[in-house]
């Protein structure tokens, strides 16, 4: 299909728009800028062709129409039928409608019809082809281009990522040498579960068991419950009894304890404490009586003693007023002390500063000593003047020291320098280098150019060497024969080239002709004696068989043999036929015998018309006019039938003279057909004996022979048609033969021609060589090597010659640098003197020179060129130029640096002088102030040698001593107050001792303490005389009460004692103590008979008395032991059936409530399921993976050679020829291609433009294959030829115009140069311009 | 479910039940939550729950079971416990059960320490016992004879050994396990056929062994499957549940479906044609299963089999679309009141590629069609990619795996075709 033109009804930005002009048949390209709407249209076309997307779809442009008009359009489309169709498509749902170009639908046709096998995602593969496919090959990996090729031959099918991920996603589940695979997790879970539930199922069959085991169990346990109360109602009354024994012994000893007392009145429960109390009282009251009497008595005697002194309680105002001036006193006799210590201390303090002072020091002196002020600050001056003055003298003679110091360093630098100058010797030789100074820097810069040329004289010199060794060679190469002269002379011109070039054409010509003559006439031997060989083969292959008839004879006798023994084969029939007569005639010969007439209707002709019935049917069946003949067979059958009926009534109803004349009937038919028979016989054997003469037989044969006659002919009549056809070889053999000797008599002719040919070749070429002198048997294919030797050789002479002479040229130029260098040398040995040292190298250099003078005219070059004599000397007289040079530079410097040291010596002198002159001055200054100082010591009687800084410590001490002498005085007249004071309080205290009458004794204060005392005691005294008294007469009033209260209480114990008729308090409190006891005893043989009854209960208890009466304790123990010992064994025996029926039960309902098995099989379920699930999946990846591989296979068996020759045509076209073969091979390895050169490339080694270019081929290649074999459509191409070079961009525009010319090709394009290219390949070609509707 | 009122008195009313097969292995679907999956792996007990509640809800006469309570190969006490749970129940409502034992249950097989209560009658397994049932005032309204089976397999007819109807015997039922006219996917034990039945001159036979609800007979006698009441697996799908008989005084039978199951099990078609994105599918998925649960009215387990010429093939198949597709649908269950858990989505869609113009091609994917369809017709190409997808088939997982059958490995064919023309054709679309 074609599209001729398109109409948009809305699209984008187009609306109720069509191109200016309609699509042209071959080529269209449809040019405009860049927004031109070039990529809108392109989707246009697609989606017309292959519907509009879902509008619901997201992330895709839908080119809502945006300048009005509803989405769609029409394209215009020419069929490959040639019919106009108009394909419309209106709205995104709307399906589109096919129309021949008139309107009216294409009934049957619909757009798959026009399209073909192209579906959209082929045609997307295939016939689009943009710019980005390209430029994406630029950005991929090799192996990712090569991939893209291979799709690219292939449709544009990702078969490789798909293969991969078939494999990958097949791999997942399931690979022969993996683990861990979804089927090996799945697998393994399962085989995991199905062991839990084999595990579970175990334990939930033994539930039955463990149900029969707790049943049991349970039993068990009741009879040993059983069994426990039994034993505990025993215990529980030997426990009883225990109880009560007691209880019993208890009341049985009160018992018998009661006899032994006698019967007492009871007393009342008091009784005895009331007789304890009165008796008490008695005793106390008793007791306070005595109490009382002591006391009153001690009383008494204390009042007697009590004495008072009336004299002291007279003094006491007096003592008390002395007492309150006690304090007083004792503070005056301290102060009185201290101002005595006080005044001792000033006194040795006084003493021993006038000791300090000095001998002649006493306290008049100092209190005269001036120690003011003005005097103190004169003394202060004397002393300033002093220190200053010897300060000043310190400092000038540190001041003459520091410069004399300096000036003895000043003199020793300018000595130092002055024998360094020394040391610089005087040299005419320096004088005369450094003369020659400019000379030496000249010969020093050309040092290198001299030792280069060096250098270049050394290789030429080399070179030459080596050109002669060459051309020696190629002398000795062209043989010894050869000279300068003869080599320069021999001509090599072109025409003599060309002539010696024809020589030897002729000559290998006349030789190829010879050899192929030779190889002719050897394959021509060969033929023929291969045919000479099969044409003996055959003839003996036909000796073989030797003589036999020819093969219509044969033919013909084996016919006659057959015929033979078809006779004798009938003969034995019919003698077989004739018996059978024979036998029947004699059977109706025995009937005729037997009945005369035997007559009878025969029933052969029912038989026979039923046969012919059956004969009509088959023959109906066979004919299929089967209606017809079962029509008439059934006719016949009816007349058998009857014929049948008719003749069996004819025998019953026909007499036996009927049957005898049936018989004879019969007799005689048998008879005709008898004699009938044995007239064929005699016939055919006759024929048989004919047959047998004709053979060649005597006799006739039996069957046996005549079989084995027929064989024996057949295989005659085989062999005489293989000698026939042998003959035939023969004859053909013998042409061949024939044929081979005539082309071997040709071709020995060539042959020797040729050699005539030869011969004369060679000839010529000999007297071509003799012209030369070259020798005859020259081989002229070595020619022109001998006339390279030559030009070499003469090449050589005159490269030698040459370098010979540039090789002179350098040897004169080193010569004049050395002359130079001489010249120097010996003008500087002129000045120098015999022991210098500079003279010394130069004497050794003139030597050298010398000696390179003496050498020969040419020099004779060493390899130790470096050694030569003159760039030795040159560097070495640069060296001694050096050292002149620094050397006369340094005694300039050193005489510049004496006259400093000069001038700095002399400044050092002058200073000193001056140093010293005031050094002078301040020591006369300080020999004044000593003598001031001297004076002022004098003055005040001090010693003159006096040290002025002690004079403020003398003041300081004078003036001590003043003041010590001051205190001293007054403290004596303190002490005088004191002891007036104190002399007249001891008075008073004199006076009162002496009036209390008292000889006190001691200090003043004692005495008075003393007699305070005294007074404090006499009125204590008198304070307890008083209470005494009182207190006496308090005791005698109480014991007077008491006395009455003890008779009382007496005459009311006796009372008591009289009521029990006691005589005794002690006779009382027995009776008493008897009648409790007895009371006590009852209670307890109540008590215990009530315990008794408590544990009998009130029924059992006379029995449990009378048990209890024979009751033994010890034997009663041994026995309750027993009994506990069996209860703790119940005990046990349950408790331990308790816990057992317990971890049965707890098993038993874990198994009832397990919910786990239902789980576990549903997981089992479950995991069997995904395992069929998955496995399919894995089929399903692995035959996907499978079928895409065979369908590879096929592809690239079948069909890609068809394409890779279409691409590889593009591809040559498109490369301009460079690569002429794109090969893919069959053992499925890589693509490569071919070069022009018959190199090969990979596809990985090609250039990123030219895998591009491959590629646009291979899908060239893969559209053109498509177009022949399906319906053309049309390709669309957007720009792809942008990043082409000019040159491949016109091959690329030609391969396009080879595509359009297959189908029709729609090229979108921004570029003018492109556009050019294309009308340039096709004139013809279609324009359309975009930019009319831009914008619109 | 409230029952139609009968309009005819009714003379016997009981519920005819079968294939409990309490605490068997229920399909689980993964992603399940905790709560729901252990309802669904108790789905049986719910369903012989289901049953009791029924029998006394509708004050029936008795309970037939006809074989196969729980699994014996499993050794599942707490199916038996259950079980005698639910007997126990109907007793306490005077509602006698009959029961017969089948190959799952044999004689042997029932836990000999869990007694059933006096309610439930067990035939004997020797041979084929009458007995005849009373009303409560004493009156016979109907015999039932039934016989066990002794062993797991039992290969004789046992129907054929059952007695005539004799002339005293009231509404006669028979019951059994067994397998009537073979056929059916099931191991034909105590084969029968009808005319064995039939020859008896019973009312009703009360029959159990095959799983899908199915009458054989609906009148002279009735020849009744009642199936078994709780599907377990995408096998027993559709409706499951008992029978309930009623028998008029006029000596009518009514028998009407109760549904017992908890889960009903469906393949569930669902066409991905018109759905270019897999949100829409998922949208159109959710509409449809919500319309059919509302329609069932009781919880579904779904194989969902997409189909259809859809864009999305290639998205479903290898771009993990169905397993996403099954992981939302998993977490977020559609359905309305009643949930629809999707067991597996089976994807049988194909790409939108026609077939019949890629078989015109003379690329590789013409060849791919080609190639499927000679190895589809069974040719040397078939043999290949048996031998090339054999492997695994043949490794350790053989004793978990079964190698396709030739239909099914047609079916892979052709899905493996698809699947490479979606696969291929990727990219080619805008």
């Amino acid at each position: 299909m074609k599209i001729s033109s398109l109409y948009i009804d809305g699209f984008g930005k187009f609306h109720n728009w069509k191109p200016s002009a309609s699509f042209g048949e071959g080529l269209t390209a449809i040019v405009g800028p860049n927004e031109a709407g070039k990529t809108t249209l392109l989707a246009f076309i697609r989606r017309m062709l292959y519907g509009f997307p879902d509008g619901r779809k997201k992330d895709l442009n839908h080119y809502t129409p945006i300048n009005g008009g509803k989405i769609g359009g029409r394209l215009e489309i020419q069929g490959e039928d040639g019919r106009e169709y108009i394909l419309s498509r209106t709205g995104i749902r709307g399906s589109p409608s096919l129309t021949y170009a008139d309107g009216t639908t294409a009934r049957g046709s619909a757009l798959s019809s026009l399209l073909g096998p192209c579906d959209q995602v082929f045609y997307e593969n295939v016939c689009a082809i943009g710019l980005g496919e390209l430029q994406e090959i630029s950005t991929l990996r090799k192996d990712e281009i090569r991939d893209r090729l291979a799709a690219a031959g292939a449709g544009n099918l990702p078969v490789r990522d798909v293969a991969t991920s078939l494999q990958t996603s097949a791999d997942e589940i399931y690979a022969v040498q993996g683990k861990k695979k979804r089927i090996n997790i799945l697998v393994s879970d399962l085989k995991e579960v199905e062991a839990k539930i084999i595990a579970v199922k175990k334990s939930q069959r033994e539930y039955d068991q463990i149900n029969e085991e707790i049943n049991r169990m349970r039993g068990a346990v009741a009879e040993e419950e059983r069994k426990q109360k039994t034993v505990e109602e025993e215990i529980t009354y030997f426990k009883a009894l225990e109880k009560a024994w007691e209880a019993f012994a208890e009341r049985e000893d009160a018992r018998n304890t009661l006899s032994t007392i006698p019967e007492i009145e009871p007393f009342p429960g008091d009784a005895l404490e009331k007789f304890n109390r009165a008796e008490d009282e008695v005793q106390r009251y008793e007791k306070d009586y005595d109490d009382q009497n002591k006391e009153h008595t001690r009383l008494k005697g204390e009042i007697e003693r009590c004495v008072v002194r009336g004299e002291v309680l007279d003094q006491a105002d007096t003592i008390h007023a002395l007492e309150r001036k006690t304090e007083w006193y004792r503070s005056q006799m301290d102060d009185l002390k201290r101002c005595h210590q006080e005044s001792e201390r000033l006194e040795a303090g006084l003493a021993l500063i006038l000791k300090s002072l000095g001998g002649d020091w006493d306290e008049e002196r100092v209190t005269r000593f001036d120690t003011s002020f003005p005097a103190k600050d004169n003394t202060k001056q004397l002393r300033d003047r002093l220190a200053k003055t010897a300060n000043a003298c310190t400092v000038q003679q540190s001041k003459l020291d520091a410069s004399e110091k300096e000036a003895e360093e000043k003199h020793g630098i300018l000595q130092i320098l002055q024998r360094q100058r020394d040391e610089i010797k005087e040299s005419a030789v320096r004088d005369e280098i450094l003369r020659q100074a400019d000379a030496i820097h000249a010969v020093e810069r050309s040092i290198e150019r001299y030792y280069s040329q060096g250098d270049d004289l050394k290789r030429y010199h080399i070179e030459l060497q080596q050109k002669q060794d060459k051309l020696s060679t190629t002398l000795q190469n062209l043989g010894g024969d050869w000279d300068k002269e003869r080599v320069t002379g021999f001509d090599t011109s072109f025409s003599a080239k060309d002539g010696i070039k024809q020589f030897r054409d002729r000559l290998a010509k006349s030789e190829t002709v010879c050899a192929a003559q030779k190889s002719r006439f050897e394959a021509a031997e060969k033929e023929k004696d291969e045919k000479e060989e099969s044409l003996k083969t055959v003839q003996r292959r036909r000796d073989e068989i030797g003589n036999v008839a020819c093969p219509d004879t044969a033919r013909e006798k084996l016919s006659q043999s057959r015929e033979l023994l078809r006779e004798i084969q009938y003969v034995q029939e019919l003698e077989t036929r004739l018996y059978s007569i024979r036998q029947e005639e004699a059977r109706v010969t025995e009937i005729k015998k037997s009945l005369y007439s035997p007559q009878a209707f025969p029933s052969w002709p029912g038989v026979l018309v039923g046969f012919l019935a059956v004969l009509v049917f088959g023959w109906g069946y066979l004919t299929e006019a089967l209606l017809l003949a079962g029509f008439v067979a059934l006719i016949l059958l009816v007349a058998a039938v009857s014929l049948l009926l008719l003749g069996r009534k004819r025998e019953e109803s026909s007499s036996p003279q009927d049957s005898v004349h049936q018989y004879e009937k019969e007799g005689e038919t048998f008879a005709d057909q008898r004699r009938e028979v044995e007239r064929e016989l005699s016939e055919r054997e006759e024929k048989i004996l004919s047959y047998a003469g004709l053979l060649g037989l005597a006799t006739p044969p039996s069957r046996t022979a005549a079989e084995d006659l027929v064989h024996e002919l057949e295989d005659a009549v085989i062999e005489a048609g293989r000698a026939d056809s042998l003959d035939k070889d023969i004859s053909r053999a013998e042409e061949l033969h024939k044929s081979a000797e005539a082309s071997l008599k040709r071709v020995t002719e060539d042959r020797e021609h040729a050699l005539a040919e030869r011969e004369e070749a060679q000839n010529a070429w000999r007297l071509w060589c003799r012209e030369r002198e070259l020798p005859e048997t020259m081989n002229p294919d070595l020619i022109p090597d001998l006339i390279a030797l030559i030009q070499q050789a003469a090449g050589l002479y005159s490269e030698i010659e040459t370098m010979k002479k540039r090789e002179m040229g350098l040897s004169e130029e080193i010569r004049s640098f050395e002359e130079k260098i001489r010249g120097i040398i010996a003008a500087c040995r002129e000045a120098a003197g015999s022991s210098d040292t500079i003279s010394e190298i130069l004497q050794r250099l003139f030597a050298y020179m010398e000696g390179a003078r003496r050498r020969d005219e040419r020099y004779i070059l060493s390899p130790d060129f470096d050694a030569l004599p003159s760039r030795k000397a040159a560097e070495d007289l640069a060296h001694a130029l050096e050292d002149a040079v620094a050397e006369s530079d340094k005694a300039c410097e050193l005489d510049q640096s004496i006259t400093d040291a000069k001038e700095r010596y002399n400044a050092a002198e002058a200073s000193l002088k001056k140093a010293q002159e005031n050094l002078q001055r301040a020591l006369s200054e300080h020999k004044d102030a000593q003598d001031a100082w001297r004076g002022w010591c004098h003055e005040r009687g001090l010693p003159e040698t006096m040290n002025p800084d002690l004079i403020p410590d003398l003041i300081a001490d004078i003036r001590r001593a003043a003041d010590h002498y001051t205190q001293i005085t007054a403290m004596k007249k303190r002490t005088e107050d004191l002891s007036k004071g104190i002399q007249s309080f001891e008075e008073d205290i004199i006076t009162v001792r002496d009036a209390c009458d008292e000889s006190l004794k001691g200090p003043h204060d004692t005495i008075l303490e003393g007699l305070r005392r005294m007074l404090r005691n006499e009125v204590e005294a008198k304070s307890r005389y008083n209470t005494l008294t009182e207190k006496l007469k308090e005791k005698s009033e109480k014991l007077e009460g008491t006395s009455a209260l003890y008779n009382t209480a007496k005459a009311n114990l006796r009372g008591i004692l009289k009521e029990r008729g006691a005589k005794t308090p002690e006779e009382y409190r027995a009776f008493e103590r008897l009648s409790r006891k007895r009371q006590g005893l009852e209670e307890s043989v109540r008590n215990a008979e009530s315990a008794i009854r408590r544990i009998s209960g009130k029924d059992h208890y006379n029995d449990f008395i009378t048990t209890l009466q024979e009751y033994d304790p010890v034997r009663m123990q041994v026995d309750l032991q027993e009994k506990e010992t069996d209860h703790k064994k119940i005990h046990d025996t349950i408790e331990e059936s308790n816990q057992a029926i317990g971890k049965l039960t707890e098993r038993q309902s874990g198994i009832e409530g397990d919910h786990e098995l239902t789980r576990l099989l549903s997981r089992e379920m479950e995991l069997k399921e995904d395992i069929k699930q998955v496995s399919r999946q894995w089929a399903v990846y692995t035959v996907a993976s499978s079928l895409l591989r065979m369908a590879v296979e096929t592809f690239e068996r079948d069909r890609q050679p068809e394409i890779l020759r279409e691409a590889q045509s593009f591809f040559t076209g498109i490369t301009g020829g460079r690569y002429t073969r794109v090969v893919k091979p069959f053992d499925g390895s890589d693509p490569y291609v071919e070069e022009a050169t018959g190199a090969q490339k990979r596809i990985d080694e090609l250039s990123r433009g030219t895998a591009e270019q491959l590629y646009l081929a291979l899908r060239f290649g893969y559209i053109r294959d498509y177009a022949n074999s399906s319906l053309p459509v049309p390709v669309i191409f957007d720009d792809i030829l942008v990043n082409f070079d000019s040159m491949r961009r016109k091959n690329a525009c030609q391969a396009i115009a080879d595509l359009a010319g297959t189908c029709q090709v729609l090229y979108f394009t921004c570029h003018p140069e492109t556009v050019r290219d294309l009308t340039e390949v096709i004139p013809d070609a279609q324009l359309i311009e975009l930019s009319e509707v831009g914008g619109k | 479910m409230p029952l139609p009122p009968k309009s005819l008195p009714q003379t016997l009313r009981f519920v005819h039940t079968a294939d409990l097969h309490l605490g068997s292995r229920v399909l689980r679907l993964p992603g399940m939550n905790t709560e729901n999956s252990t309802d669904l792996s108790d789905s049986t007990y719910s369903a012989w729950k289901e049953i009791v509640d029924l029998c006394i809800r509708e004050a029936v006469d008795f309970l037939l079971i006809a074989g196969d309570v729980y699994d014996s190969a499993d050794q599942n006490i707490r199916a038996q416990l259950q079980f005698k749970e639910g007997l126990k129940r109907l007793g306490e409502n005077g509602i006698t059960a009959y029961i017969v034992h089948g190959n799952h249950d044999p004689d042997d097989a029932w836990s000999k320490s869990i007694a059933m209560p006096e309610n439930a009658v067990i035939f004997s397994s020797k041979k084929p016992e009458s007995v005849i049932h009373r009303d409560k005032e004493g009156r016979p309204i109907a015999a039932i004879v039934g016989m066990s089976f002794a062993t797991a397999h039992i290969r004789d007819n046992l129907a054929e050994i059952f007695p005539r109807r004799e002339k005293k015997w009231p509404y006669t039922i028979g019951l059994l396990h067994c397998s009537v006219g073979g056929g059916y996917s099931h191991e034909p034990y105590a084969p029968c056929s009808i005319q064995d039945l039939r020859r008896c001159g019973y009312d009703y036979w009360a029959l159990g062994h095959i799983h899908q609800p199915t009458v054989i007979n609906d009148r002279d006698p009735h020849i009744v499957y009642a199936g078994n009441p709780q599907g377990r697996d995408m096998g027993e799908t559709g409706e499951r549940g008992c029978r309930l008989v009623t028998i008029g005084a006029d000596g009518t039978t009514e028998t009407e479906i109760v549904r017992t199951c908890g889960y009903l099990w469906q393949e569930i078609e669902i066409d991905a044609g018109g759905c270019e994105d897999i949100g829409i599918l998922e949208d159109q998925i959710r509409r449809d299963l919500s319309i059919l649960s509302d329609r069932e009215g009781v919880p579904l387990v779904g194989r969902l089999v997409l189909t259809g010429a859809t864009v999305l093939h290639h998205e479903l198949v290898t771009g993990g679309g169905v397993v996403a597709l099954t992981d939302r649908l998993r977490e977020d269950p559609p359905g309305g009141q009643y949930p629809v858990y999707p067991e597996r989505i089976i994807c049988q869609t194909v790409p939108v590629i026609d077939r019949n113009v890629a078989l015109a091609r003379d690329d590789i994917l013409g060849e791919i069609c080609r190639q499927s369809d000679a190895a589809a017709s069974n040719g040397r190409e078939r043999t290949r990619l048996r031998e090339e997808a054999s492997s695994l088939y043949r490794s350790y997982a053989q004793s978990y795996t079964s190698e396709p059958d030739d239909e099914e490995f047609e079916t892979i064919i052709r899905e493996a075709e698809a699947m490479l023309l979606s696969f291929l054709s990727e990219g080619g679309r805008e």
